[in-house]
């Protein structure tokens, strides 16, 4: 599940960078508005899951991305 | 008398800007657009536009009503619809209005025209879109320039004998409370021109203003992926079809990543779907008849009976319904 979730996130924001949960995304240089908009849409096609821009901002670690779509 | 489409034509400027091969381009899929001159307005499409549609064979003088949509009108008043009877020399003895709607425009215009007919006010109904969104935006506006581009769409619709309906099952929706994810603040009544310029700069150097097109992207794809779904649903219901009865999907041509987005949470992904913004970007309220001229080209040899069409976006507001082309016979 972690596993999908990653591969579809390094999609998602279309990035050459090896993703982990404890990945920064502050640190990734393609973590940008295009990507904030794009992760909102995989949430809510793949997960069904409204997540917010506030949601999306607070976010420190690909984990706490993941947080906002499992269960 | 049951309203169909008779005929489509568009027009676009010549000039091209070409989009940077970048992040941004990849995901929207948007290669280059097509932008007004200084000077060239959506009028003047639309006269292109219309021009076209009667070289094809139309007969301007059979023209009874012309709706124009536009957010780039000429001047505050009159109406660009009443300088466009003159400019395209339409009879004197017509109803002609324009109306402030953008991406969910053409589908409303559908519908008007349909009220006009059934209601037997009108037999020939010419139907245009225009835009110059371009003009609108800041030119250092990186992040929204790329997305959009200039055009227009002349529609010819026609009251037919038939027992069926060419426009049908249409669902309309308005959510204003989000009508600040999508907005030019000035300009209007409430901030007329004149007051204070209120600058922002983001952190790409992306500088917006008040005076110039103000997007809330992620806003505005959420909305989409919440209204979309249902409202298909809704026109699927109305019209009695299933997802695999319909001929083909054309839904308002934004960019590819939310076209696909789309497609995926409409469950749509087996189904034929167009998706096809390269060349042009999203041209607002023409995107749909553009797209729809373009995908009836390319499959010259099917029966379009039920085509599904959907426009959502500055409003908010959005609409869908069913249209059957099978009388489209000037193209």
């Amino acid at each position: 599940m972690e596993q999908k979730f990653i591969e579809e996130l390094t999609e998602t924001i279309d990035t050459e960078e090896t993703l982990a949960m404890d990945t920064v995304l502050d640190d990734l240089e393609d973590w940008d508005s295009l990507s904030f908009v794009s992760f909102i849409s995989m949430a809510n096609t793949s997960y069904n899951k409204k997540v917010s821009a506030e949601q999306v901002r607070e976010a420190v670690t690909v984990a706490d991305l993941y947080a906002l779509v499992k269960g | 008398m049951k309203a169909y489409i008779r005929g489509l034509a568009y027009a676009l400027p010549e000039q091209v800007e070409e989009n940077e091969k970048n992040r941004l381009t990849k995901k929207t899929g948007i290669l280059r657009r097509h932008i007004a001159a200084e000077g060239e307005l959506a009028s003047d499409l639309a006269v292109q536009a219309a021009e076209k549609l009667f070289a094809k064979g139309l007969d301007r003088s059979k023209v009874d009503f012309l709706l124009f949509c536009t957010e780039s009108p000429d001047y505050i008043l009159p109406p660009t619809a009443c300088l466009l009877q003159n400019r395209l020399g339409l009879s004197k003895h017509i109803g002609a209005f324009d109306y402030n709607l953008g991406c969910s425009g053409f589908v409303y215009g559908l519908g008007i025209a349909k009220g006009f007919i059934e209601s037997g006010q009108a037999k020939n109904v010419l139907l245009i879109t225009a835009e110059t969104y371009s003009k609108h935006i800041h030119p250092q506006d990186h992040s929204t320039a790329p997305l959009f581009g200039d055009g227009a769409s002349a529609v010819w619709i026609e009251g037919l004998e038939s027992e069926t309906s060419g426009i049908r099952a249409l669902h309309y929706g308005t959510d204003g409370s989000g009508a600040e994810n999508l907005i030019v603040p000035v300009g209007g009544m409430r901030n007329p021109y004149g007051v204070d310029k209120k600058e922002t700069t983001d952190q790409y150097n992306n500088i917006r203003d008040n005076y110039h097109l103000q997007m809330v992207g992620s806003a505005i794809s959420e909305f989409s992926l919440e209204v979309v779904p249902e409202t298909l649903q809704n026109v699927l219901a109305e019209a009695g079809l299933a997802k695999e009865d319909v001929d083909y999907y054309v839904f308002h041509q934004a960019n590819n990543f939310m076209l696909k987005y789309l497609q995926q949470k409409c469950d749509l992904l087996d189904v034929p779907y167009w998706n096809d913004v390269a060349e042009y970007g999203n041209t607002v309220s023409s995107s749909i008849p553009l797209a729809l001229e373009d995908m009836l080209k390319a499959n010259a040899d099917k029966i379009l009976q039920n085509v599904v069409i959907m426009g959502f976006g500055v409003g908010l507001s959005w609409a869908g319904g069913v249209i059957d082309l099978t009388k489209e016979k000037y193209l």
